[in-house]
């Protein structure tokens, strides 16, 4: 009941920034919408790690997250005075 | 503690829905940006501390904690970084204030 619950909340808002990052009128809007669709993709591999019987996948968030927080500042340094 | 950890994962996906809601819907970069980094931080690090209350602090799960340090960390570096490049590359707030969408 628990893991259905959190699934449908983060897949609903899973495919609200979902439409942010694909319409995002600017570089910066989509890349304000990937780092919001990575937050809620480390939320799902928590669940399946800790409810689902495979502990592999929280360790595999935990790379994901740093992975993502290096991309999203390195792309946001890039791409400072060029949108 | 079952119940202390599942109420504080429903407030962590309360937090993370109404995040969301704000990211589709409002009308600029910088209001997206408040909507942002506070919900993906607080929504994340919420739902993180409910699972580890509700596995009892093992020794096995000291990753979530590293997570919820790097977490606590890292949300707002994120939101400070786009932040700075919006304001780098002259983006202007937009003036007309209750439009649900720009153009």
């Amino acid at each position: 009941m628990l893991r259905i619950s959190i699934d449908a909340v983060v897949g609903l808002s899973l495919l609200l920034t979902l439409f942010r990052l694909f319409y995002g009128p600017s570089v910066l809007d989509r890349l304000l919408g990937y780092s919001s669709v990575t937050a809620k993709i480390v939320i799902l591999l928590v669940v399946e790690g800790m409810m689902g019987g495979r502990t592999v996948f929280v360790n595999l968030a935990l790379i994901y997250a740093v992975l993502s927080f290096l991309g999203i500042v390195i792309i946001g340094r890039y791409i400072e005075r060029e949108v | 503690m079952n119940i202390v950890s599942t109420v504080i994962i429903y407030i962590g996906l309360i937090f993370m829905l109404i995040g969301s809601v704000g990211i589709a819907r409002l009308p600029d970069i910088y209001a997206r940006l408040q909507a942002s980094g506070v919900s993906d931080t607080v929504g994340v690090i919420l739902v993180l501390v409910g699972f580890l209350i509700r596995n009892g602090f093992k020794f096995s799960d000291s990753f979530l904690g590293l997570m919820v340090l790097f977490f606590f960390f890292t949300g707002p570096i994120v939101a400070h970084s786009i932040a700075k490049s919006a304001f780098l590359s002259k983006v202007e707030p937009s003036q007309t204030g209750d439009k649900g969408e720009d153009e």
